[in-house]
């Protein structure tokens, strides 16, 4: 088992260094408006979750 | 000066009528030769865009809102070709997938980001896709687990033949079914005057609600949906299509815009029409409400929302699998056979089986399943068109193939517009009373 997970960490560890160094620099200003974007869509879908629960315990 | 004097007097070879016709008549044949070689992956990812998901949209949007919101799809029809058009360019240029393509410019933190959200996104929509399967054909007394264990059974059939020309030759077909709702729309004989006066000014009914927001929303999500990108852009790879294969991969793709808003119109009209006002919560509902009215009605949309959740379950489990073999490095081709990419095919089935699992866990909220999936996969669109654009304005990457001005203005107004759309869904969840 523990062989098993290595193997499968090993894979995800590879890809890691393979994509380590993005190609395209982006500026700290558009990396933090891209994780606000990222975060707020989740909170809305967060929402949508809470709504889809309410309704079905109705 | 004696040189223009002997072109001058020198007269053109003149053609008559009939070699010239031939001569243009094997332009557009030769055209249209290369045409029908590229077409597939446009026309398969816009028609699959009216999955089981889609059918239950619109057929819901045409009963509670009539013809009302019948511009609103009018307009989604270009707003999905824009989309779409820009994986095109995208797979073709850099012959990579959208998943990869992520990874490589923005970095393991976005592209891990990404992928998740797709996986997620893509097995929620698989799930709605069997939840249309089972219902239309529990309308012909066929019990769901037998749909599932068909359906899988065919599914594996496609992917397992070994080349991707054959399965895609197989979905065009699938997508020829679907058009099945245009015929089932002249039966119920609409007044076009009032299609036209109703349905094509911009207005909407009952004014701005959480109900309207979430019906726009459910609608966007159906037309434009993550899926599509990554599914698109690795189709382009798979097929092998390359830079000069851009104009015929615009022209598939516009004629697949064509062809979902024309389905999405007609399902509505069909619902508007004779069931404006009943509660439809789902296409299975509706079609067995059209079969008291007209059988053969009736028996079209079921069919239709058979075939639509099966070409949107074909696509969807294949845009999962395409994106994680290009991350994890397997192979990934159809045209690999199952020994050359297990991983592949393994990834393909564990999503199909899952998914087909959760139908027949007794007393799921089916329908409304159907109906938030939608919902929390436009939510989710804006993270992935951002990317989409950004990659397609690196001119290192695409080169003359990037954005221009228009493109940019029309892809960042359909981002602002969902965002908004769906702030205000969410803020009408929250405070209903203030949209009252």
């Amino acid at each position: 088992m523990r062989e098993y997970f290595k193997r499968r960490f090993s894979k995800i560890r590879e890809i890691n260094r393979k994509y380590a160094t993005p190609r395209a620099k982006m500026t700290k200003g558009v990396a933090f408006a891209l994780l606000m974007l990222r975060l707020y869509l989740i909170l809305l879908v967060g929402i949508l979750i809470i709504k889809f629960i309410t309704m079905v315990n109705k | 000066m004696k040189a223009r004097a002997a072109i001058s007097t020198t007269r053109r070879p003149s053609f008559g009528f009939i070699p010239r016709l031939y001569f243009h008549y094997r332009r557009v044949a030769k055209w249209l030769a290369v045409f029908a070689a590229v077409a597939g992956p446009g026309i398969i990812v816009m028609v699959a865009d009216n999955d089981a998901g889609g059918i239950t949209t619109y057929a819901a949007t045409g009963a509670r809102f009539g013809y009302g919101l019948l511009w609103f799809l009018v307009i989604l029809g270009p707003a999905a070709y824009y989309v779409q058009e820009m994986t095109v360019r995208l797979g073709a240029v850099t012959k990579r997938g959208h998943a990869e393509a992520i990874f490589e410019t923005f970095g393991l933190f976005w592209g891990w980001f990404s992928l998740t959200d797709l996986v997620l996104a893509d097995w929620l929509t698989l799930v709605t896709e069997f939840i249309g399967m089972t219902a239309a054909l529990s309308i012909f007394q066929i019990p769901p687990l037998a749909t599932v264990i068909v359906v899988s059974i065919i599914m594996a059939m496609m992917v397992l033949q070994g080349r991707y020309w054959t399965w895609e030759k197989i979905a065009l077909l699938f997508c020829g079914i679907n058009l099945i709702y245009i015929p089932g729309a002249f039966i119920v004989h609409p007044s076009v005057s009032e299609v036209l006066r109703v349905g094509l000014i911009p207005h909407f009914p009952g004014g701005f609600n959480n109900q309207i927001f979430f019906f726009l929303m459910a609608n966007i999500g159906t037309t434009i949906a993550p899926w599509m990108i990554f599914f698109q852009q690795s189709a382009v790879v798979d097929k092998g299509m390359d830079e000069k294969d851009i104009p015929f991969g615009k022209v598939d793709t516009f004629i697949g815009s064509i062809c979902t808003v024309l389905v999405a119109a007609f399902v509505l009209i069909v619902t508007a029409t004779v069931l404006r006002g009943v509660q439809i919560d789902s296409a299975a509902q509706a079609s067995q409400a059209l079969m008291g009215i007209n059988k053969y009605l009736g028996t079209f949309l079921a069919i239709g929302l058979f075939d639509a959740g099966f070409l949107g379950a074909i696509c969807i489990s294949l845009a999962s699998s395409w994106a994680f073999g290009e991350i994890f490095g397997w192979a990934h081709s159809l045209n690999n056979k199952i020994k050359e990419a297990p991983w592949f095919y393994g990834s393909y089935f564990i999503a199909l089986i899952t998914a087909g699992t959760v139908v027949l866990i007794p007393g799921a909220p089916l329908v409304l399943i159907t109906l938030f999936v939608q919902v929390i996969a436009v939510t989710l669109l804006p993270a992935a068109l951002v990317f989409l654009i950004l990659l397609l304005n690196d001119g290192e990457l695409m080169g003359k193939f990037k954005n221009n001005r228009a493109q940019n203005i029309i892809s960042v107004t359909i981002v602002v517009c969902i965002v908004l759309l769906s702030t205000l869904y969410a803020v009408s969840a929250l405070f209903p009373n203030l949209f009252k």
